[in-house]
């Protein structure tokens, strides 16, 4: 009997939980659902319980003041896991109301303890434990204190080998002097933050015992189907470098789908490297990502567009248009002005596998910046670096486009201060000749690659963009004062 | 009720009512439903809170006045939410019939009320142990049968 003992760790049922848990809910555990009001306790709670409840895992939930139970099951019937057929089954409602209101903490403990021993269930919920906190506080004559409550209700409920949740209205400040917080063995922090008219979900594992679970705030949301997290990226660590890995095997090129690009380019992009394409309004910068995807189509690779700015269905670029009509190209369209990243990435990471995606666009920075949630545009450098490399650490190439003034004072290429975490820059112009606007394309940089340093006029027509020669013949055309040689 | 569970609510109000039906008297209708009362209690109260039953038994009875205005709780009843259930109408001066029908139509309330609030399936579900199992409907010892 040397072997360590191997927590049985239970499925949540909760899309994205599992994940940031560390791989699942340790079996017998003590946890407590901390938040503010309306941060979705409840509705988590009785995810985890319809989820997780069977014939073999019955689950008991007691509930106390705060939501009233009618006004619990009114409610949480109208989502999709509320299962009315595990209800009196596996499934179990009891309401401790009249204990609380004795006002001694003895009497919750007993009836919690009788009716857990009575029904046997592997799964115990208490909702609102706040209010059964409160239960004996203004009671001097009460038999057991707070500490001793919760002290005991974590030693009983263990030893009848029940997986037990509280739930209650917290804040951080709460966890220093309060003892569930030290009691429980895992710790599930949820909140809402509101900025400037938009809502934005988080939640955080402030502790899980015995399990390494994801640090961090993640975001989550609240629909029909329940909550769904979207686990915060963290970016593995590099490995160490080792003789074999310094070994740098040949950069295998993918073809842009215009010829004299990939010339451009020394034979196109290499492939799992990130592309920016910078350019102003008009550019051409979504023709060039057509053209990326419809040689990756004609290849046989699947394409997945994000698009911010307009939907590709009713695109007036029509190769585009048929692409997702014939299913090669996958759409990921929002409007929405409360995304996070990670959910950005979720559904993308979701459709790229589903497609088997090789090439991604993502069509806008603008666009995409404009879809999140203020609060995340904060951090929207580190947000692209984080969702950039996770597409391209699993060897899928992209492209994203930039929208940027011309300004002939400066040269930059996004207004993100992005450049970096890119491999390869092409950078999109209007230049003025004789009178005339003209287009010119050059290619900034391909790292760990040779590629032209040329400016190369370019056309915009029906059939696509057209690469002229490089011109040569002037210098300062980047400087909007362009000097014949 | 307009939903799918309907049917069986129904049956389920005519099982609950059984006992009061065969009540000789008012007196016996009136004890007999504070039984059936004590027996509604008994399954909900664990779910919804004994307060959560007093007040729909409240706001039952309240909806059955509009059709019976002279309907009321005997005064030695008790209205609060207290730990105990003691819903024994106050019958006088009608007959077994009007005693019988004011009963039926106060079931019919309270449930078509949990129905409104909580859904036809889940009332089913809460309700369905009462009907299922006769042995449940316990008459209070002083119910005169």
């Amino acid at each position: 009997m040397t072997a360590k003992l191997a927590i049985r760790r239970l499925a949540t049922g909760v899309p994205g939980l599992d994940e940031i848990l560390g791989g699942g809910l340790p079996e017998y555990s003590f946890n407590l659902i901390a938040g503010q009001t309306g941060s979705g306790k409840t509705t988590l709670a009785h995810q985890l319980m319809f989820s997780m409840a069977s014939s073999d895992c019955r689950a008991l939930f007691f509930t106390v003041l705060g939501e009233t139970p009618l006004k619990m099951l009114r409610y949480q019937q109208q989502f999709d896991f509320f299962d009315m057929t595990k209800v009196g089954e596996s499934v179990r409602f009891v309401n401790l109301a009249d204990e609380v209101l004795r006002g001694d903490f003895s009497f919750v403990l007993k009836r919690i303890i009788e009716e857990v021993e009575k029904y046997d269930p592997a799964l115990v919920f208490v909702d609102s434990f706040r209010s059964v906190s409160a239960t004996g506080v203004d009671n001097p004559a009460a038999a057991m204190s707070l500490q001793q409550f919760v002290q005991q209700l974590g030693v009983r409920l263990t030893s009848l080998q029940a997986t037990t949740f509280l739930v209650g209205e917290y804040s951080p400040a709460d966890s220093e002097t309060i003892p569930v917080f030290t009691v429980a063995d895992g710790l599930i922090w949820l909140s809402q933050n509101v900025l400037r008219s938009s809502m934005v979900r988080k939640i955080q594992i402030g502790k899980m015992r015995g399990q390494p679970m994801v640090p961090g705030l993640h975001s989550f949301r609240i629909r029909s189907e329940g909550v769904r997290i979207f686990p915060r990226l963290i970016m593995p660590p590099k490995a160490s470098a080792s003789p074999a890995a310094s070994v740098v095997p040949p950069l295998q090129r993918l073809s842009m789908g215009i010829a004299a690009l990939d010339e451009m380019m020394a034979g196109g992009l290499p492939m799992g490297h990130s592309l920016l394409v910078s350019g102003p309004s008009g550019s051409g910068k979504t023709q060039l990502a057509t053209a990326f995807l419809a040689e990756g189509v004609h290849s046989g690779e699947a394409g997945v567009i994000v698009a911010f700015d307009s939907s590709p269905s009713r695109s007036p670029n029509r190769q585009l248009e048929q692409m997702v009509a014939a299913g090669d190209v996958g759409v990921i369209s929002t409007r929405a002005l409360d995304l996070s990243i990670d959910e950005t990435l979720f559904d993308l990471t979701q459709m790229v596998h589903k497609m088997n995606a090789r090439r991604v666009v993502i069509d806008s920075l603008s666009g995409l910046e404009l879809a999140l949630a203020p609060e995340f545009r904060e951090d929207f450098r580190e947000s692209l670096y984080r969702m950039v490399n996770q597409l391209t650490m699993h060897g899928v190439s992209v492209l994203l486009t930039s929208e940027l003034e011309d300004r002939y004072t400066d040269f930059r290429f996004s207004p993100y201060g992005s450049a970096f975490l890119t491999d390869a820059i092409i950078v999109q112009r209007y230049i003025e000749i004789e009178g005339q606007i003209r287009r010119v394309m050059a290619v900034v940089k391909i790292r760990a690659s040779a590629h032209s340093h040329a400016i190369h006029e370019y056309h915009i027509s029906d059939d696509g963009i057209g690469i002229g020669a490089a011109l040569t013949e002037y210098s300062g055309l980047l400087s909007g004062h362009p000097r014949a040689h | 009720m307009p939903t799918d569970s309907e049917p069986e609510l129904r049956n389920i109000t005519v099982s609950l009512m059984r006992e009061i039906r065969v009540a000789q008297d008012t007196v016996g209708v009136a004890h007999a439903t504070a039984g059936l009362w004590e027996c509604i209690a008994r399954q909900l109260a664990p779910i919804i809170g004994l307060g959560g039953f007093h007040s729909l038994f409240l706001r039952s009875l309240q909806l059955t006045r509009a059709s019976l205005p002279w309907l009321a709780l005997a005064d030695s009843s008790d209205r609060s939410q207290a730990q105990t259930v003691d819903l024994l109408l106050n019958l006088d001066g009608r007959d077994a019939n009007e005693a019988l029908g004011a009963s039926d139509l106060l079931l019919s309330n309270f449930i078509e009320l949990l129905v409104v609030l909580i859904g036809g399936a889940l009332t089913l579900r809460l309700l369905r142990p009462l009907s299922r199992n006769d042995a449940a409907y316990e008459p209070s010892p002083e119910s005169p049968e």
